[in-house]
């Protein structure tokens, strides 16, 4: 540990500092290329090649997560729903989908380009939502009737300018990235309300003229993130609400039940191996015994002779 | 005991023989080709340190690059943000040579 308070060095390739106990409000991941270890930059080249990736899965990005607040009357309920929404640059939408396999599931792929268009979004953009209210909140419905909210949220304005160039995707969400994989966490999953997550996955600028050009976007997920505080996204109706609430259920009793059907034959087949085992442990028992019960005899048998011997003695 | 008493007798002789100093009697001669799989690992290591050193440097410049630029509007929309010791610079925690996390804290609309 260095002598300054808060920073912790450890041998070699590891610098923690910290500033703030409050860990979770936002924090920006970079994930860069494997520069430093050209061993794996060969592993990501080859495995690359091989899989035929459309995008180097050892590339430079920066993900910045928002936590949002969960009303108090909906963490109350325990079973709000926030929805999952996404814009994905579709250079990004393949990659995107394998990375988060699980929340993305929800969301349905606008395939409307001329709907998307008249919502002021470029041809690059991909736009996937779990409802189509959650569509016309962020983005404003379509045509002019929408473009009051589209001023004020600003999604468009940021993504048709430069700044659009360093965006791979735009998440919200309130589901786990990736399905449960035990039947606890399953059961647990379906219970608990999960965090409402802002997720810009970014691709990290070279120059710093770049990175100048990308901060509308970071100033873009803070102006969501009050477009949903202050209602500038209207909540969702209640219809909408139960809609996905119902989906949401069936896909959660789906898992759970897959999930209890691999567990159950794993526990068959452990419980089949135990009674085998049990089984030999009887065998030998009985084996015991009857050594036990031989020997006795031998025993008895000698110190009859002995007697016997002694006897004539 | 007595098998070890056996053995220190049987090896006596040997050591005895190794403490002695070896007579080299010929001239010794190294030439680069017989050493050349040691210079090619070394150079190798070298060539993998040096690689380690400027990729890792790179990826610093690219985090740093990014946070310094950034710094400004984070610390205007949030109330805590990454410092250092001395209250400069910024705060990226690494995680081997590529991987980085920077923590900011305090805003509104946002989760504490």
């Amino acid at each position: 540990m260095s002598d300054e308070p808060n920073r912790i060095q450890r041998p070699n390739h590891t610098l923690i500092s910290f500033s703030s106990s409050r860990s979770h409000s936002m924090h920006a991941h970079f994930s860069l290329t494997p520069r430093h270890d050209p061993l794996l930059y060969l592993y990501h080249f080859i495995s690359d090649i091989a899989l035929a990736t459309p995008l180097s899965s050892a590339r430079d990005t920066l993900t910045l997560t928002f936590q949002l607040p969960t009303p108090p009357a909906a963490a109350a309920a325990g079973s709000d729903v926030f929805g999952v929404f996404a814009i994905v640059d579709k250079r990004c939408l393949q990659s995107l989908r394998s990375a988060r396999p699980f929340d993305l599931s929800f969301a349905r792929l606008l395939e409307s380009n001329d709907e998307r268009e008249r919502r002021g979004l470029s041809q690059q953009w991909a736009v996937m939502s779990e409802n189509a209210e959650l569509t016309d909140g962020y983005l404003g419905e379509v045509g002019q009737k929408g473009d009051a909210r589209r001023n004020k949220v600003g999604i468009q304005t940021v993504l048709n300018s430069a700044a659009g160039e360093g965006l791979e995707s735009l998440i919200l969400t309130d589901v786990p990235q990736h399905r449960p994989d035990t039947v606890a966490a399953a059961t647990a999953a379906s219970t608990t309300q999960h965090a409402r997550l802002l997720i810009l996955n970014l691709r990290v600028p070279r120059s710093a003229a770049a990175v100048r050009a990308a901060l509308p976007l970071l100033l873009c997920a803070c102006n969501i993130a009050d477009a949903i505080d202050f209602n500038v996204v209207p909540p969702l109706t209640d219809r909408a609400k139960q809609k996905m609430r119902t989906a949401r259920q069936a896909v959660d009793a789906a898992v759970l039940k897959e999930l209890q059907e691999e567990e159950g034959v794993g526990t068959a087949a452990e419980e089949k191996a135990k009674s085998k085992r049990k089984d030999r442990g009887e065998m030998s028992d009985k084996e015991l015994a009857k050594r036990k019960e031989l020997e006795e005899k031998r025993a008895r048998r000698k110190a009859q002779g002995k007697m016997k011997v002694g006897g004539r003695g | 005991m007595a098998a070890a008493v056996a053995a220190q007798s049987l090896y006596a002789d040997v050591l005895a023989w190794s403490r002695e100093p070896i007579a080299i009697t010929s001239k010794v001669s190294v030439t680069p080709y017989e050493v050349r799989g040691e210079v090619i690992v070394l150079f190798a290591g070298l060539a993998f340190w040096l690689v380690h050193l400027v990729g890792k440097s790179t990826n610093r410049r690219l985090a740093h690059n990014w946070v310094r630029e950034a710094m400004p509007l984070i610390e205007k929309e949030f109330a805590t943000t990454a410092k250092d010791g001395q209250g400069k610079g910024e705060l990226l925690l690494w995680n081997g040579g590529d991987e980085a996390v920077l923590y900011a804290s305090g805003r509104r609309s946002v989760e504490r």
